[in-house]
């Protein structure tokens, strides 16, 4: 993994807004960044998006043979995957810390907290188990990765069929999906993992971005630890499945006390939701509307990155009361965006028919602002 | 494909305006644009631009920096190492940083500059095959406008924005400089550095540079109106 | 021409806030999702004094990496070498991270497209653009230019073009299957006409933003 540096301005920037009531998105300590679940076209496939931060899960089954010591029970496995997609630092096919991390945690939310029937995925004991693979493909890490994968397995899990099978004295029949209407995933309860950053004077600061994350990670310059991460996982019965501590929640239980009461009620908004949207989903699919990845592809504006939030952002600050009038606009402002020529070569032609490049001596021709010019 | 100025080009297009009339006339072409053989072909996607009498170019989209001689940066100082800092530009490889290409530095009295600090610096020495080069320095060695950041905050934008923002016909700056008090660099690696005297006015300032990204000039102004108002308390 | 229909091309610029330049495009029912980083610094073993490497990266929606995605990554490889100026970024590499979404037939073709749309959206110097497009010949010896899923698995040959924008030369050309020499040589020039409607598409996508940069 390639290094990040993160500069001092940025580091004291951060903590000085946020100990001052603000953060740099504008939203409020406990506020979240807009989460979106769009489904694929097969059962168990999802793209999950928390503010920018995106992650791609996908469910896929298949006949194999249980462990002896748990002969009448599926199997379930959790992989994580993060590619050069995810942010330019990351390697291809190369496990970083990060990833270990992740996967664990899920493991621990999903396998260990027992939130889905695995007897239920037993089709011979001792012989044949369905056992169930959940990709996790991270797309674009904007920070909260933990939360936004652990909403993605959920979502992937909970929208997953299985072909359905039937048993006829000693053979084994496996419907595909337009034979027999496939079987959903039993679970229990729907667990969620919430992530918090925790900075100076104890402020809790739920759904972190990727530079909050940085920062509270980051040590301090008088070496003591006031920040890091805190990962609560809850399922909708506010019952907890997981804790995991790093930094200065290890000394302190009120923060933890704090988190957790946070996350009751984010587990509750996130479980209602995703069980909402594949809801929706079921309908629609029963109604035999199309459904495919391609619905998430939007062409009413100029790139996707501008109809979405800034990363610095006023608390009040909305796009939108000067968007409808751009649409009009930008058939008409073709000519008005007249960029100064920037000579910084000059071509001389030293044979004919040839030309070279050379380096204008002396400055260029860019523009400096600095303080002078601009304090009035 | 054939195309003139003013169009929306392609990689592999390809424009027959843009040659030398006769032997004396100068052509000069500038980023996105690539002579070769018989043709100047195009190698960004964007918009053909010129500017009179013989200077072509292509505005287009991009992120990530490719240092170029002579343009102003903003950088991270990742490392001292001997008599050089390493200060990280965005581009492929760290840029160097001599320790005595600030304003008066000798081999006794260096720069105080800590792993961490962001510095605005001029490239000198930017060429594909070499590791770039930085000073703090112009050529009379006065500091001018370049040197240490201190306080304040740095982000990163497309580098197409800050283009924007320094061109002198985009009515951003003009609109917020009768606002609100307020200090900015503008590295051409896609970072700028802004200070204002409270947390919320520097936000607000970030949050109108990146606002602009996609709006057309008139908009921009509305926009600043917008901001400033939020930022006086009019609108709740 | 106008004869050539091609399927419903949906595409999205910058989809990824954290990458340099990415790209995400439906093709039909086929939908993929591209990313670009570079030209950054990578490993000195892999590093040319020439030219840019270029690292191609191919995820498949489900299950472990196989060989079948590494030959995709060689194709795509090999074809956007060709397309990128990697002379300018000596020693350098630039990586091109592509994931599957939706697969229903035509997902190489519509991968390359894909590649080659994320690299415009980078800045990445470029010689010229390229366009995939691909044929199948069905059972009764009949030529179908963009196949659906179900027509592509029936077919008895699969041909796949990849054209450049600059003389419309062929840049990669795979097939799979029998066919005869002149089927092959019509295929050829099917796509071949077929890929001006690709390179429109591109140029629509990079006008929609382009004047207000």
């Amino acid at each position: 993994m390639r290094e990040v540096f993160l500069s001092n301005c940025e580091k004291n920037f951060v903590q000085k807004t946020i100990a001052e009531g603000y953060r740099l998105d504008g939203r409020n300590y406990n506020e979240c960044r807009k989460l979106n679940i769009a489904f694929g076209s097969e059962y168990g496939s999802c793209i999950v998006s928390i503010g920018e931060t995106k992650v791609l899960s996908q469910v896929s089954c298949e006949v194999v043979q249980p462990k002896q010591i748990r002969p009448n029970e599926g199997l379930l496995n959790i992989n994580v995957e993060i590619s050069p997609m995810a942010a330019p630092q990351f390697e291809a096919n190369r496990q970083t810390d990060l990833t270990v991390y992740l996967n664990r945690l899920l493991e621990k939310c999903y396998k260990d907290s027992k939130c889905i029937d695995l007897e239920s995925l037993c089709i011979v004991v001792e012989e044949k188990v369905w056992s169930l693979r959940v990709d996790l493909k991270i797309l674009n890490h904007d920070g909260n990765l933990i939360e936004c994968s652990s909403i993605a397995t959920l979502a992937s899990i909970a929208h997953f069929k299985r072909p359905d099978v039937t048993r006829s004295g000693e053979s084994i029949v496996i419907h595909t999906l337009a034979d027999m209407d496939p079987i959903p995933t039993v679970l229990y309860h729907y667990p969620v993992c919430v992530n918090f950053a925790i900075f100076k004077n104890n402020i809790l600061i739920s759904d972190p971005s990727y530079i909050e994350e940085t920062v509270c990670t980051s040590t301090s310059e008088d070496g003591t630890n006031t920040g890091g991460l805190l990962v609560v996982g809850m399922n909708q019965y506010k019952e907890m499945c997981l804790l995991d501590l790093t930094g200065a929640a290890i000394y302190n239980s009120n923060i933890v006390h704090r988190a957790i009461q946070s996350a009751a009620e984010r587990c509750k908004m996130v479980v209602d939701l995703v069980k909402k949207d594949i809801m929706t989903d079921d309908n629609l699919r029963q109604k035999r509307t199309k459904i495919n990845f391609a619905d998430i592809i939007t062409t009413d504006h100029a790139q996707s990155l501008c109809a979405k939030d800034l990363c610095i952002r006023l608390k009040n600050f909305t796009i939108n009361d000067i968007e409808m009038e751009e649409e009009t606009d930008v058939s008409k402002s073709i000519d008005t965006d007249d960029n100064t020529a920037l000579s910084k070569y000059d071509v001389v032609p030293s044979l004919p028919q040839t030309v070279e490049l050379k380096a204008k001596k002396g400055a260029s021709t860019w523009i400096d602002i600095s303080s002078e010019s601009d304090e009035d | 494909m054939k195309v003139s100025v003013g169009d929306v080009v392609l990689p592999g297009d390809y424009c027959e305006e843009i040659s030398p009339k006769d032997e004396k006339s100068r052509v000069v072409i500038g980023p996105g644009l690539r002579k070769e053989v018989d043709h100047v072909y195009i190698t960004k996607a964007g918009i053909l631009k010129k500017k009179n009498p013989h200077t072509y170019w292509i505005d287009s989209y991009q992120k990530r920096y490719v240092p170029i001689r002579g343009e102003n940066v903003i950088g991270i100082v990742t490392q001292k190492a001997g008599d050089i800092f390493r200060v990280d530009i965005g581009g492929s490889t760290t840029a160097a940083l001599s320790f005595l290409s600030f304003e008066g530095a000798t081999k006794k009295n260096r720069p105080e500059l800590q792993v961490g600090d962001i510095i605005y610096a001029k490239l000198v020495i930017a060429s594909k095959d070499m590791e770039p080069e930085l000073v703090c320095v112009d050529s009379f060695g006065h500091k001018g406008r370049l040197g240490v950041l201190n306080d304040g905050f740095m982000f990163k934008c497309p580098i197409n924005l800050v283009r924007k923002i320094l061109n002198p016909k985009c009515p951003l700056l003009d609109s917020l400089k009768n606002e609100w008090p307020f200090e900015m660099a503008a590295g051409m690696n896609g970072r700028i550095w802004i200070k204002a005297n409270s947390m919320r006015e520097s936000i607000a300032l970030g949050n109108a540079i990146l606002g602009a990204e996609f709006l057309s000039d008139s908009d921009i102004k509305k926009m600043c109106n917008n901001i400033a108002a939020i930022l006086a308390g009019h609108v709740s | 021409m106008q004869d050539f229909k091609l399927k419903p091309m949906k595409c999205e610029l910058n989809y990824l806030s954290k990458s340099d330049g990415s790209a995400i495009l439906s093709q039909g029912d086929t939908v993929v999702l591209a990313s670009v980083n570079g030209p950054m610094d990578i490993k000195t073993v892999n590093q040319s004094i020439e030219k840019a490497t270029l690292e191609v990266l191919f995820c498949s929606k489900e299950g472990k990496p196989s060989v079948a995605d590494r030959y995709k990554e060689n194709i795509i490889r090999h074809t956007c070498e060709t397309a990128i100026l990697g002379c300018l970024y000596p020693r350098t590499g630039i990586t091109l991270t592509i994931q599957e979404l939706e697969n229903y037939g035509g997902l190489l073709t519509c991968a390359v497209n894909c590649a080659c749309l994320a690299l415009i959206n980078s800045g990445v110097g470029m010689r010229h653009a390229v366009a995939a497009l691909s044929c199948c010949v069905d059972g009764a010896g009949e030529l179908v230019l963009e196949p659906t899923h179900a027509q592509a698995t029936a077919a008895r040959a699969r041909l796949h073009f990849v054209f450049d924008s600059r003389e419309k030369s062929l840049v990669t050309g795979f097939t799979e299957g029998t066919f005869s020499e002149g089927t092959y040589e019509e295929a050829l020039a099917r796509c071949r006409a077929a890929s001006d409607l690709v390179f429109a598409f591109y140029r629509d996508i990079v006008s929609n933003y382009c004047h207000v940069i």
